[in-house]
């Protein structure tokens, strides 16, 4: 799989599967100082239909049990885009936004601001689905931060820059 | 149930012993009484009445009484086991017990089935699952090309369809989520295990009764 990750200073061989990419990547910041090693685990699990329908807000009984009003801290999209593209976008967003990139594994992205906020440091974490060929359902969650920062950085730069015409 | 007694000059739903409710499910008694305390904030949001009306449970699932969400109507249909349009106590606690990290995994398939079974044929048909499909889709203002629909309910129905006849059935349904138990994720609620600490907010007017041998 042609892939611009293993372009990157790839630290050790990647063993290949029918589903599964494994690498070991190293990233360096500005300064040449290493910044992140972790391990990506390639191909986001396939979804099949009843995967994407448990997705609803619907069955999350949850709401029944707190009393809290349902913020909005969870956005969807979809991005008609290689999950290998999906990845790097993100993280040259974040290193932009200086927002740590803490974990990947397997559909599973993690950003963290630095900074602390009134509610925390802010915590978004990406899962991303193949729904089909290259069109992917991306679901981004708010865990600590505020709703106006993670919803300017969803709208304003990740969306805009994941999404096209599906 | 649904009748009254005046307890103080109050009116209290009557409900079932929460004793006989706890040997029934997964939950203790004191997990059912504050269950209960839980139940009677939902039913009493809309109309006072010790029943939880299609509304109210919207109001306590999305805090909007008017909110449309096929998958809500669902679990709804189901909760209210007696059909009567209103979900009584007993429902409420028999129909969480599903979700409990302990129920048996055989109640969960049951229940799943039906949530997908919305004409209640005894089968989940493919024009259901593509219904369901588009909802979500609705819901999370997405769309997706008809073609790649298809090509989604192609995948799944080659997964779980054994016999190929365009719908699946119980034993088939069985067999797939068996295979792939991530698809019930939606029918455990772990937090169910503790309610009493995860969600203390409710318990403050929990009464148990401690019995006194």
């Amino acid at each position: 799989m042609e892939n611009s990750w293993f372009k990157k200073g790839l630290v050790s061989q990647p063993r290949k599967t029918d589903k599964l990419v494994f690498a070991s990547l190293e990233i360096h910041g500005s300064l040449g100082e290493k910044i992140n090693d972790f391990k990506y685990l390639g191909k986001p699990d396939n979804l099949n239909a009843f995967d994407i329908i448990s997705l609803s807000p619907g069955f999350d009984l949850s709401g029944l049990f707190s009393d809290d009003v349902i913020e909005k801290d969870r956005v969807r999209f979809m991005s008609k885009q290689s999950f290998g593209n999906i990845i790097l976008k993100l993280e040259e967003i974040a290193k932009g936004l200086m927002l740590k990139v803490v974990k990947i594994d397997g559909g599973l992205l993690q950003m963290e601001g630095l900074k602390d906020g009134k509610n925390g440091v802010l915590d978004i974490k990406f899962e991303i689905f193949e729904i089909a060929t290259d069109v992917h359902f991306i679901e981004a969650k708010r865990f600590g931060g505020d709703n106006v920062g993670f919803l300017k950085i969803l709208n304003e730069h990740i969306r805009p820059a994941l999404m096209g015409v599906v | 149930m649904g009748c009254f007694y005046s307890t103080e000059g109050l009116r209290v739903p009557s409900r079932e012993d929460p004793r006989k409710l706890a040997s029934q499910t997964s939950f203790s008694v004191s997990e059912v009484e504050a269950l209960f305390e839980l139940f009677k904030s939902i039913s009493s949001s809309v109309v006072d009445d010790g029943l939880i009306s299609k509304e109210e449970f919207l109001l306590a699932m999305f805090k909007n009484k008017r909110k449309k969400n096929l998958f809500a109507n669902r679990i709804f249909s189901l909760f209210d086991v007696k059909h009567k349009g209103v979900i009584d106590f007993g429902d409420f606690v028999r129909s969480l017990d599903v979700f409990h990290p302990k129920a048996p995994f055989e109640d969960k398939i049951n229940f799943s089935f039906k949530l997908y079974d919305l004409d209640g044929t005894g089968f989940i048909e493919r024009h259901e699952v593509k219904l369901m499909l588009v909802a979500l889709l609705r819901e999370s203002e997405l769309r997706l090309a008809d073609e790649t629909l298809e090509m989604i309910l192609d995948n799944t129905f080659l997964d779980a369809d054994a016999n190929r006849d365009g719908k699946i059935d119980k034993s088939e349904w069985r067999a797939y989520v068996t295979k792939n138990p991530s698809l019930l994720k939606i029918m455990t609620l772990p937090y169910l295990r503790d309610i009493t600490t995860t969600f203390p907010s409710f318990v403050f007017n929990s009464q148990v009764e401690e019995e006194i041998t």
